[in-house]
């Protein structure tokens, strides 16, 4: 039922040359024009129907214009391009943003593929990583500085990309978000900060050479008991416990270990007690603890 | 492994790391000891052999949390920092300030030399000549010279400068900056318990079942302390959290209700909390028996520390008019709110803390709101079990153990004391062996008097001819700096001098600058929020000249000695910091080249000590700090020779002080009945309000990266980059009124100043339409040219927090 008065009343007064209705008054004119109409109609219709195309519809095939022969075979045998299904649009993507990817699971890192990766890293590779992760950081042990902008609020929007290791990018631009390497603390942004050099208009302080600290340097190479032996950890656990962050298929290629399947690092690499200065407590509480 | 191995495999490597923590402390001692080691001179400045990576320990240098910090140290300079794994506070945790507070003692503007102002330029000068001219201007009127201290001077500088201008001069123009940020928090203890600081302590946040916040942003001004309660819920546990706040901060993002009120609507909403408790019959009868009693002002218009006293049916009365509906036309916050945030207090089950910081504090009715807080805590019974507590936090690294403990206030003695009140002046002249009267029953004057004392042409009254400022910067933190601070340019009869490590805001109007030690460049104590005393060692040496402020302040008083000023001299005629070695024997610590002959912190901690047990905030013998990660007062010896620290003050299963069977017992009440006081305070208006021609709110604060005024933090380059400059947040819907959008530039105008700041909108948090906030660290933008200086009547403690301003498109 139309519910728009104003088309109800269009309808109600009727066209001015409807064949039906009761005060339409032949004319030879209008017989001619009408005519004049119908033939140009023809011939346009022949033109555009000889012409091969996309919405063509010759039934020059092999395949038969049937009802029982699913359409996509029909359009494809035919070279039509058929319409998406509504349901088929919202997981394509086309045009510009097509390489684009929307789901974070599109983003995780295929490790099956990087898990036959063997080799070891080169030199070069090695020092590469080493600066990196020196320039991110006031001192060995200090926690990395975040090298892109932060979220100012929402501090869980950090695991969306951190929590697995979001690949972004392809090809020179690839960038694997370092998986979080210890265990999971809610307040990112308490001890992990952006860098940037201004919020709006230029810093009169350039920070490079206005401060002479100087920096625990990255640890190289762990100690060998003798040639055969695994290495010991080299730096400070600190609190991280997830070897693989740095180490395992996500991490910088000068990081990498040569034997990814492997998952039990410390049942070989162990921590130093010294980097890590373990022992006893050296101020454990020395009195009984009372209960209410 | 077997049991047995295993556990002897443990115990061998306990052997070897102790027996490598006793090397490291010997070499300690060989290294920086040159004479036999007659006392604990254990400067760490040579630990390690060169190329050697030695690590000691440190409280951090920020704020009031008082984490505890690994420092590493390596041919005589800071290369890293970690919290250190076993500390109570931090449990192994920092925050991006404590990661990189190494990096602090190494801006390269540095103060290296004392500088003399001379034709308006400074130039450098001989510590000699420096000494002497303080010397002089003491001499010159002694009742004209004030001391500006600070909170984040250690207790034994702290000490110093007390002992020196009350116990030396007769004077008691001593004020620390902490005037300008707990000083509230002080009277609303004083007035309640009788006795200043917190009861619970931090485990209070590991037991709560709900966590209010009262107008504070722990999330960026107390991470550790906000990480340690929001980690409890990734461990499974529940924790409700209550944001009690005037906008949206990164706490109220982990919050589970944010209650969003007007500004001072906090005394509203506390007493519509008290109301409802009442009015539903659901307040903890028993506990309001046995321990509270009630408390009014005299009048509306006068107000009092310790007004007078109430029944509970006028109590009851006052607060009816608090009905959960009329709160929220005063306050803003729904009706709906107010009535949940008194259902908790009424569930027993429940247990609540509350934190607050300068929300409350920097309030023109600061004590009253303090007080208000700890009432319905009081009234509802949630109070002295582990998780119920009301617990203020400190900005300051030691406002509690200098500022507060030590009493550098201008109306307070050392442990509590008042110099109003003889008993407490005749203790304090027979601890420092003073002549009797010497010190000056009549308080000096607050900071905010000091200042505008300092400011005004001695014709006009301006009596302070001199002050010494010590570790602060009050020319970036004093409000209506037009009015407090700036006027000192220009006027010939005024003489500031600044004990700095950077140049600041404050040394721009100095006639002296004094290049001072920071941090592990010296020995040094600190006290934090939860009664917590920590202790560090000198590692490294300080750049250049630069000297501790206790030999600053002692070099001036031998001077003055030396010049025969009567005052440095006790009623025996010997000198005010004759500071002798283990031997007894007198050791010259005015002369630079000893003052570590001996080790000067721990001379004057064991003076300060016999002070502390009056008011039962007794403190250990230094020793016991050198072994922990410090103690928390009252540390009490026991009957096997050791020192137990107490965690929960007033309750009976923890506090020794209390009477036996008591349960809770307020052992220092001011109605000496053991109870504390529930207080009435009516709700009242803030003195500036917006208007027609002043239309916004203005508040004031910090952000995470920055510390204060940000000398130290703005000079380290991970936080400047994380925070490069000073915004102001601004609501959408105004933003959008006035055209602006964010990086443009705003001036940002009161009656009493202005100052020109780039837009931040929906950035750090998030404000209310009509409201704006800007934070303080920026020396180039110093929004406190813009703030009021009205302050509290009863803590003096100054409101940046409201203020009328306009917003005009630059």
């Amino acid at each position: 039922m139309n519910q728009n008065p104003n088309i109800d009343d269009a309808d109600q007064r009727g066209g001015g040359a409807a064949p039906h209705s009761p005060d339409a008054q032949p004319h030879s004119r209008g017989v001619e024009l009408a005519l004049a109409i119908l033939l140009g109609v023809a011939v346009t219709g022949f033109v555009v129907g000889v012409r091969t195309g996309p919405g063509s519809a010759r039934t020059s095939g092999a395949v038969p214009l049937t009802a029982d022969v699913p359409g996509e075979l029909v359009a494809k045998a035919h070279g039509i391009t058929t319409a998406k299904r509504y349901n088929e649009i919202g997981a394509e993507q086309r045009g510009a943003n097509a390489k684009w990817k929307s789901q974070l699971t599109d983003l995780t890192p295929d490790m099956g593929k990087r898990l036959k990766l063997q080799e070891r890293p080169s030199q070069a590779e090695v020092r590469a990583a080493v600066a990196d992760r020196v320039e991110r950081r006031a001192y060995d042990g200090a926690p990395p500085v975040v090298p892109h902008p932060t979220q100012q609020r929402g501090g869980l929007a950090c695991m969306a990309c951190h929590s697995k290791g979001a690949v972004l990018g392809e090809g020179d631009d690839r960038r694997v978000a370092s998986v979080m390497s210890h265990r999971f603390l809610v307040n990112c942004v308490q001890c992990h900060v952006e860098q940037i050099s201004a919020r709006w208009g230029p810093s009169d302080w350039p920070p490079e050479g206005n401060n002479t600290f100087v920096g625990l340097a990255s640890p190289t190479k762990g100690p060998r008991a003798n040639a055969e032996a695994p290495p010991q950890m080299p730096h400070a656990t600190n609190m991280r416990s997830v070897c693989s962050s740095c180490h395992g298929p996500t991490g910088p290629r000068g990081l990498q270990t040569s034997h990814f399947d492997r998952q039990s690092c410390t049942q070989c690499h162990t921590s130093s007690a010294v980097v890590d200065q373990r022992g006893p407590p050296a101020f454990a509480p020395r009195f009984p603890v009372a209960a209410p | 492994m077997t049991e047995l191995s295993r556990r002897a495999f443990i115990k061998a490597t306990a052997m070897a790391a102790a027996t490598a923590a006793a090397v490291t402390r010997l070499s300690e001692v060989d290294a920086a000891t040159p004479a036999p080691a007659t006392d604990a001179v254990r400067t760490a400045a040579a630990v390690g052999a060169p190329g050697e990576v030695a690590w000691n320990k440190a409280p951090c240098r920020f704020c009031g949390t008082g984490c505890h910090v690994d420092v590493a140290v390596k041919d005589g300079k800071v290369v890293a920092v970690r919290g250190a794994r076993d500390a109570a506070v931090n449990k192994g945790l920092l925050c991006v300030k404590g990661y990189h507070v190494g990096s602090i003692l190494y801006g390269r503007d540095r103060l290296t030399t004392p500088l003399l102002r001379v034709n308006g330029r400074l130039t450098p000068i001989t510590w000699d000549k420096a000494i002497d001219i303080m010397a002089d201007r003491v001499m010159q009127d002694p009742k004209g010279f004030a001391f500006y201290g600070s909170g984040q001077w250690t207790i034994p500088e702290g000490y110093a400068a007390q002992k020196f201008m009350k116990g030396g001069l007769s004077n008691n123009h001593i004020d620390p900056n902490a005037r300008l940020c707990m000083a509230s928090a002080v009277t609303g203890f004083l007035g309640v318990y009788g006795v200043d600081e917190p009861a619970g302590c931090y485990q209070d946040l590991d037991e709560a079942d709900v966590i209010i916040l009262w107008g504070n942003n722990p999330a960026e001004m107390h991470p550790i302390l906000f990480s340690r309660i929001i980690d409890r819920r990734s461990r499974g546990e529940k924790v409700e959290l209550i944001d009690l706040t005037t906008r949206r901060t990164r706490s109220s993002d982990h919050a589970d209700h944010v209650m969003i009120f007007k500004p001072h609507g906090d005394l509203a909403i506390a007493n519509g909390v008290a109301h409802l408790l009442l009015k539903d019959g659901s307040y903890d009868k028993d506990f309001v028996a046995k321990h509270c009693n009630f408390r009014e002002n005299p009048s509306f218009e006068k107000k009092s520390l310790f007004g007078k006293p109430m029944t509970f049916e006028a109590y009851k009365k006052e607060l009816e008019l608090y009905t959960p509906e009329k709160v929220e036309e005063l306050s803003g916050v729904p009706a709906a709110q107010i009535r949940l945030l008194a259902k908790r207090f009424a569930d027993p089950k429940l247990k609540i803390t509350s934190l607050w910081c300068m929300g409350m504090n920097q309030h023109t009715r600061g004590t009253a709101i303090n007080t208000l807080v700890h009432g319905i805590h009081l009234l509802s019974g949630h109070f002295g079990k582990p998780g119920d507590a009301p617990t203020s936090l400190t900005g300051q690294p030691s406002a509690c153990g200098t500022a507060r403990e030590v009493g550098t206030l201008a109306h307070a003695l050392p442990g509590g004391r008042i110099v109003a009140l003889k008993p407490h002046r005749d203790q304090c002249e027979k601890l420092w062996n003073l002549p009797a009267g010497r010190i000056n029953p009549k308080p000096g004057y607050h900071t905010v008097k000091m200042w505008e004392q300092f400011t005004k042409e001695k014709a006009k009254g301006g009596d302070v001819h001199t002050i010494y400022v010590q570790v602060t910067n009050p020319g970036q933190s004093l409000p209506n700096l037009n009015h407090l601070f700036s006027d000192k340019a220009g006027m010939k009869d005024k003489f500031l001098i600044v004990s700095e490590v950077y140049p600041t805001a404050t040394t721009k109007l100095a006639d002296l600058v004094l290049p001072a030690a920071l941090w592990v460049e010296k020995n040094g104590m600190f006290g934090n929020s939860e009664r917590r005393t920590q202790q560090w060692f000198k590692m490294v040496e300080p750049p250049g000249q630069a000297r501790d402020d206790t030999w600053q302040t002692i070099a001036m008083a031998r001077r003055l000695f030396d010049r025969g000023f009567a005052g440095m001299k006790d009623k025996d005629g010997k000198f005010l910091f004759d500071v002798k070695d283990a031997a007894g024997k007198s050791v010259p610590v005015w002369d630079w080249k000893h003052y570590y002959d001996v080790n000067v912190d721990k001379f004057l901690h064991e003076e300060y000590r016999p002070f502390t047990t009056m008011k039962h905030k007794d403190l250990a013998p230094y020793e016991e700090y050198v072994k922990s990660h410090g103690l928390r007062w009252p540390v009490v010896k026991q009957a096997d020779g050791s020192w137990r620290e107490t965690r929960f003050r007033f309750s009976e299963f923890d506090d020794g002080y209390v009477k036996k069977g008591a349960g809770i017992e307020f052992y220092h009440s001011k109605t000496n009945d053991g109870k504390a006081q529930i207080w009435f305070q009516p709700h009242e208006n803030p003195p500036e309000m917006p208007d027609k021609d002043y239309p916004f709110w203005l508040c004031t604060g910090r952000v995470l990266e920055h510390w204060h005024t940000g000398t130290m933090t703005m000079r380290v380059p991970q936080l400047r980059r994380a925070m490069p400059n000073s915004y102001v947040e601004l609501n959408p819907a105004d933003a959008r009124k006035l055209g602006v959008s964010n990086g443009d530039l705003v001036a940002i105008e009161s009656r009493r100043g202005a100052v020109t700041m780039p837009v931040w909108i929906d950035g750090r948090g998030k404000t209310v339409p009509g409201s704006l906030f800007v934070p303080f660290f920026d020396e180039r933008l110093l929004i406190n040219n813009v703030t009021l200086h009205l302050f509290c009547p009863i803590s003096k403690e100054p409101d940046y927090k409201k203020c009328a301003v306009r917003l005009r498109k630059v």
